[in-house]
């Protein structure tokens, strides 16, 4: 009689789980397996015609791509932008929004609004704000006397990328204030307190209590900003499209142009495939360290 | 009252600078979009001298924006209620174990967490035109369901974890089935939980663009991000109803956003922390 029950029991629960797994294996997983398949072949992208086996030729043909290596320079401009431009700020705006300011609830709301704000419209509002003719900026750094500075920084061979990267750290310093405001109401109190007995100025207590308590948040920033700058394709996408020219160009620009524009789809897939293998080597890895890092 | 220090004036004053930097585009966008296109880039941090409602009705009629937040809404609010259903079901028997391999299923999840889904772009378009899928609500909304899930999996499953077992154990023993004690029991405890799982990726589908942009050509069926991005390559002769389409997409999502505002920092805070 029990037994019966309980197999009646798993049965449910087998069911209950079904919905769900059958949706992420065909939607996600079995695509992600194709991926790795298709990158295996060479493909014009039209429907019917035939998948020309070739190897690892179209990993050969990514990795001797220049395009390639910009993208790459390009993801390393990203994390740094994110260690010298987001963390110090998200840092900053999380004692903003622990610390007993009148009004912090209005400056958290504004330092996050970005993080809800689709991507296109805020690459249209920046498209404004850096417009080369007239535009906000550009009015602004004549306006100061800067007369001969070239303005068009989307435009620009070599200003877009870090163009670029300033309005991500626009988008998304609300987001990492969030990791290290969590972090720091976890920091006690009372160890605040006992510095303050021992004499303990601003400065020493951010040095030797803040930051060092903060060491999980900036590890959790820390994973984000590699992966995400990895991945980074939105941002890119809607504000220059990877250019001009190939300037600014990321792994998911690469992937997407070369599908829809250049009909080479086995470059992308291969692209795919080393994204998919990157950000979850950067994820385990670095979850890896850090873990490691806690023990000892 | 204390007098205020150097540092503390200074702090404050990044504090307001950081608050301008961040409230200025907006600012910009919002007034922009009251303003006629001399005025625009005339006066450029000043209210409009004259409100201008025309830039919206050309947003409305000429732009067709209204239709496109529809569009968003109903692709948002589709797969939310399918991750909502599908992922509290899974989330109770993984965060329980009543099947056998539930730590390798939640491993399985968790893979979809590190990998970004636009990786996958070519098989899914490929498989979205051979089943006839482009342009249509419901293919899209389970797609952008099983985007959305690993992460709703893992804030509710986390949620779900920290309800005492007792509740569950006591409804066993008056006759329960695990479908009952899911819909009935779980399902309101644990409410607070996936109502956040819900909104994150409520934000998510309002906003994508990759896929939208790939998969649907059909203007009726064009989201938001995908009809900015249009408004991109045209060519306006006045700026004002592109300001006017911008603000018309991004106030629901805002209010959204004021409404639940500890929702949606708490989930996308929690959802960093992952792995």
């Amino acid at each position: 009689m029990f037994g019966v029950m309980s197999r009646r029991k798993k049965i449910e629960a087998i069911l209950l789980s079904l919905p769900a797994f059958l949706l992420y294996s065909f939607i996600f997983i079995y695509p992600m397996i194709s991926v790795f398949r298709l990158s295996l072949f060479k493909w014009n992208g039209i429907p019917n015609s035939p998948l020309q086996f070739v190897g690892i030729q179209n990993y050969l043909a990514l990795f001797a791509d220049r395009k390639f290596f910009t993208a790459l320079t390009n993801v390393g401009i990203f994390i740094l932008s994110g260690c010298i431009l987001i963390l110090p700020v998200a840092v900053f705006l999380a004692t903003v929004v622990q610390s007993k300011l009148r009004g912090k609830r209005l400056l958290k709301t504004s330092y996050f609004m970005p993080q809800v704000i689709s991507r296109t419209a805020i690459a249209l509002m920046w498209y404004f704000l850096l417009y080369p003719e007239g535009g906000p900026l550009a009015t602004l750094i004549h306006g100061l006397g800067f007369d001969s500075v070239n303005v068009n920084f989307l435009g620009s061979q070599t200003y877009a990328i870090y163009a670029i990267t300033v309005i991500n750290a626009w988008t998304y310093a609300g987001f990492n204030m969030l990791i290290f405001s969590a972090g720091l109401t976890a920091i006690p109190e009372d160890v605040y307190e006992a510095a303050k007995v021992d004499g303990a100025k601003g400065w020493q207590k951010l040095r030797y209590i803040t930051i060092p308590m903060l060491k999980s948040s900036f590890q959790i920033f820390l994973l984000n900003c590699v992966v995400g700058s990895i991945t980074t394709f939105e941002m890119v996408y809607v504000t220059t499209g990877g250019g001009p020219g190939s300037a600014s160009e990321v792994f998911g620009t690469l992937l997407y142009k070369n599908a829809f524009t250049y009909n080479n789809y086995g470059y992308s897939n291969a692209m795919g495939s080393f994204l998919i293998i990157a950000s979850f080597l950067a994820s385990v890895l670095l979850t890896g360290l850090f873990a490691r890092g806690q023990k000892e | 009252m204390k007098r205020l220090k150097a540092g503390d004036i200074i702090y404050r004053l990044f504090a307001i600078v950081f608050f301008l930097i961040f409230i200025y585009p907006i600012y910009f966008t919002v007034v922009s979009s009251f303003k006629t296109n001399t005025e625009i880039w005339n006066t450029m941090f000043a209210l409009p001298s004259k409100i201008e409602w025309s830039n919206y009705t050309s947003a409305i009629f000429d732009v067709g924006i209204l239709r496109a937040v529809l569009n968003s809404f109903i692709f948002s609010f589709g797969a939310c209620m399918v991750v909502v259903v599908f992922v509290t079901m899974a989330a109770y028997v993984a965060a329980r174990k009543l099947i056998r391999f539930s730590g390798a299923l939640r491993l399985y999840y968790l893979l979809g967490l590190m990998i970004p889904p636009y990786a996958m772009l070519i098989p899914i378009v490929t498989m979205f035109t051979n089943f006839g899928f482009r342009d249509k609500y419901w293919p899209m909304i389970l797609l952008y369901a099983a985007i959305n899930f690993p992460m709703s999996f893992y804030l509710i499953t986390g949620y779900i974890e920290g309800i005492s077992k007792e509740l569950d154990e006591a409804a066993i023993v008056d006759g329960c089935s695990t479908t009952g004690i899911v819909f009935r029991i779980i399902f309101p405890i644990a409410s607070p939980g996936i109502f956040t799982g819900a909104i994150i990726s409520f934000l998510a589908v309002y906003n994508e663009l990759i896929f939208a942009n790939t998969l649907l050509t059909n203007q009726a069926m064009k989201t938001i991000s995908v009809r900015l991005l249009g408004l991109q390559g045209e060519r306006f002769t006045s700026y004002g109803p592109m300001f006017a389409s911008i603000v018309l997409s991004i106030v629901p999502i805002l209010i959204i956003y004021l409404i639940f505002q500890e929702k949606v920092e708490s989930g996308m805070a929690a959802g960093a922390v992952k792995g």
